[in-house]
Order: C-alpha cells, then sequence, then structure tokens
C-alpha cells in the first residue's frame, strides 16, 4: 500500500477524510466539519471542491451515491488507512508535547 | 430600479472589493457583462460577493460546485469566460471561496497559468503582425505588445500574492 499523500495532512484534508467515513454530499462535509471543530473550521466552497477532486484523484475518497445534482462521497480502504496513519502521527506528537511541556508547568 | 456602470479590472481582487464597496452602499450586482456591472437598489451591505476563476474544471465539475455552492446559500451572480461572480447574504453569515492558504495559492497559479497562455498568443500575434509590414499591421502589432506586457505585470502581481501567502506558511515550518 502506497502513501499517496505525504504526513502531514492539512487540516482540510484530515477533517474531509474524517468526515466521509460517513457518506457525505459538498455542502454536508462543510457543515460536519464546522460541527467537528466547533466552527473553529469554515471550509470555503473553493477550498471544499478541489480537495474532493484531488482526494477522489488519489483513491482516498469515491463516489458512492448520486441524487439529483447532489453527489455522496465516502471514504475509501486506502482512505482509511492514511487517517489512520495520521491519528498515529498525531498521537505521538501530542504524546511528546504534553509529557514534555506538563513537565514545565511547574 | 437598476444602474449601469462600466469598469475595467486589471485585477480580480480590486474588482471584487469594488463590488462589495457598491453592495455596503445599497447597490447590488445582479448582472454583468465585459466592463458592464448593472446594479439594483437593495438594503446597505445586505450581499457580500466573492470572484473566483474555474478555468481548470469541466462543465459537469462546474454544475456540481454551483450545487454546492447553492447548498450553501450562495448565488451565481455571473459566469463567463471561465470567471465566476458569487453572492452571498451577509445575514447568512460570512463568506469566503477559499479557506486555506494552498487552495488559495492554487487559485492565483491557476490564473497566472491561463494569463500566461493569452500573453504568448498575444506576443505571437504581435510578431506575426509585425511580420507583415503594412502601417496597419504594425500598429496592430504594437498593440498586441502593449497588451502582452499589460498581461505580464498582471501575472507578476498574481503570483507575488502567491508567493508572500506560501512564504508565510512556510515561516511556520
Amino acid at each position: 500500500m502506497s502513501n499517496q499523500v505525504e504526513p502531514p495532512l492539512t487540516e482540510t484534508v484530515f477533517y474531509i477524510l474524517l468526515a466521509v467515513k460517513t457518506p457525505l454530499h459538498g455542502y454536508g462535509i462543510i457543515q460536519e466539519v464546522e460541527k467537528l471543530t466547533d466552527n473553529r473550521i469554515s471550509l470555503g466552497p473553493g477550498t471544499l471542491y478541489g480537495a474532493i477532486k484531488s482526494l477522489l484523484n488519489k483513491g482516498l475518497i469515491e463516489l458512492v451515491h448520486e441524487d439529483q445534482r447532489k453527489k455522496e462521497y465516502q471514504l475509501t480502504g486506502e482512505g482509511l488507512d492514511v487517517l489512520k496513519q495520521e491519528v498515529g502521527r498525531l498521537e505521538e506528537l501530542l504524546r511528546n508535547g504534553k509529557r514534555i511541556l506538563g513537565g514545565e508547568e511547574r | 430600479m437598476t444602474i449601469v456602470k462600466r469598469r475595467i479590472f486589471f485585477n480580480y481582487e480590486k474588482e471584487e472589493k469594488w463590488i462589495n464597496k457598491m453592495a455596503q452602499e445599497g447597490l447590488h450586482l445582479v448582472k454583468y457583462s465585459l466592463t458592464k456591472y448593472t446594479f439594483e437598489e437593495g438594503e446597505a451591505g445586505a450581499y457580500q460577493y466573492r470572484i473566483q476563476y474555474l478555468g481548470d474544471q469541466s462543465e459537469e465539475e462546474n454544475e456540481e460546485y454551483f450545487q454546492i455552492l447553492k447548498d450553501g446559500g450562495i448565488e451565481v451572480v455571473a459566469f463567463d469566460m471561465n470567471w465566476a461572480i458569487f453572492r452571498k447574504k451577509s445575514e447568512e453569515g460570512s463568506f469566503d471561496i477559499f479557506s486555506d492558504a494552498s487552495s488559495k495559492i492554487r487559485h492565483y497559479h491557476s490564473i497566472s497559468k491561463m494569463l500566461g497562455i493569452l500573453a504568448i498568443v498575444n506576443l505571437f500575434l504581435g510578431f506575426l503582425n509585425f511580420s507583415f509590414d503594412t502601417t496597419l499591421n504594425i500598429a496592430v502589432s504594437l498593440l498586441n505588445f502593449t497588451v502582452t506586457i499589460i498581461i505580464l505585470i498582471m501575472i507578476s502581481y498574481y503570483l507575488r500574492r502567491a508567493k508572500k501567502l506560501s512564504d508565510q506558511r512556510a515561516s511556520l515550518d
């Protein structure tokens, strides 16, 4: 399995991949990411759509349903692998950050 | 009541600022076609406008993109020659087409690429016209060369903006 997306993932890519673990259409992804980040990240439609095309190209998401003009996307197996790797990487950062900074807090 | 204004802009960001300034004053853009801007009077600041270049997309992709925009309450005011003008009601919240630096940079690059092709075509036409040696052809060739220079200035503006963004990002590495 080749890692087609170089770590680190941008927040945009990370949250889009995370959001489409369950099938969502474009605007639904924007809403889900706002919910997940408590409105910290509000994906611009241009950013979102560019990312969707790129992730489709890389095989990390796929079109699963088309209803009138609304297309729904979902994570592929490769996409899930990339996400898991990224979460693992972030866990390492977090672990070390908390440990070392936690020590300096005194 | 509609009001028509004519303007030429050499960069879309200035154009966008101007359209939004009009909107703040209660004039809302409802139609656009090459230098001709048609406004409708309305509540001051009721709409926010954004401009995007959609050159790298197929018609099918544009359709899908416009649907996503529509879902988000964004209206397509004009779409011509791959340039789109969007608007959204201010009361529905803030409105940006791009939410991260890399997509903004990609946008600047895609515009620059398109302008680059235009510049090359104009340069070529300039030389072609120049080679014909009649007064008319020479005059047109000067026009071609002038247009080429103007386009190159526009490209350098967009590339500088893109570089500024990417330098800001790199400084965090």
